[in-house]
């Protein structure tokens, strides 16, 4: 497969992302900066982790007007695989790509740790290669990891049918930091 | 005309504020137990030169609702007066 990589300013987990695709899974990677336009030829968009525009306002909220987020629109809208970690799932979510935001995590405290996750649907994207009940050791790092989004957002997001949608990249990116 | 407009944003209803709840807290531990709940937001200033009311008290809400504030989790109220 062939990955794109975007670089926001004050991305800080571009270079590992990368580096994990490239060298640990033996992926092509193309590694784009936010002011590039287009996504040709790629078969997987990922937004990583960091402080883009120093977390200034929201997190995220001015990364989502960067020229790369149209394409990253575009790509999503045609039915194609976007990935956002951590940073990049909030810049998912103030696009409008994702449902529901993040808010400071409920002890305030920065968290950088493992959670254990169990597998509920192993029919997804993101789970096909696990066994239902399987449970995944995960590291996280965020601040702004507390998930909220309406009763009805929350409803939709816990049908089958949308967990195998490639919208689904919410349940894991929400997770991993 | 130059005008100023102060935008508050603050969390929207039901939403959980951990700021709040922390202020909230060390309140009550400086002697303030009146404090029910405490809510904490922001304050945005902004400067307009060139625009009539109308027209900034429009514009200023086409920013809140665009950039400012995040309509998920949160609200927004403003104010626009003549700047001096």
């Amino acid at each position: 497969m062939k990955w794109g990589v975007i670089t926001f300013p004050g991305s800080n987990d571009d270079v590992q992302a990368a580096y994990a695709l490239e060298t640990l899974l033996g992926e092509s990677v193309v590694r784009l900066w936010h002011k590039d336009t287009a996504l040709d030829g790629l078969d997987c968009v990922l937004l990583p982790g960091g402080f883009s525009y120093g977390d200034y306002l929201r997190c995220g909220a001015m990364a989502r007007f960067s020229p790369i987020m149209r394409a990253v629109a575009d790509f999503a809208a045609a039915g194609r695989v976007v990935i956002g970690i951590c940073n990049g799932f909030q810049i998912l979510c103030e696009a409008g790509l994702l449902p529901g935001a993040r808010i400071r995590n409920r002890g305030l405290s920065f968290l950088c740790t493992r959670v254990h996750l169990r597998v509920d649907d192993a029919d997804t994207l993101f789970t096909n290669r696990c066994r239902r009940g399987d449970v995944l050791d995960i590291p996280i790092k965020h601040g702004d990891g507390c998930y909220v989004a309406d009763g009805a957002t929350l409803r939709r997001t816990r049908t089958a049918r949308w967990r195998r949608s490639p919208a689904s990249a919410m349940r894991v990116a929400m997770s991993s930091g | 005309m130059a005008w100023r407009a102060r935008v508050f944003v603050t969390p929207k209803e039901g939403i959980l504020d951990p700021q709040g709840k922390a202020v909230e807290h060390s309140l009550h531990t400086l002697g303030y137990p009146e404090v029910t709940d405490v809510r904490i937001g922001k304050v945005v200033d902004l400067h307009l030169a060139d625009v009539s009311r109308d027209s900034a008290q429009t514009r200023v809400r086409e920013m809140c609702e665009r950039l400012l504030a995040n309509g998920v989790i949160e609200d927004f109220t403003f104010t626009i007066d003549e700047a001096s």
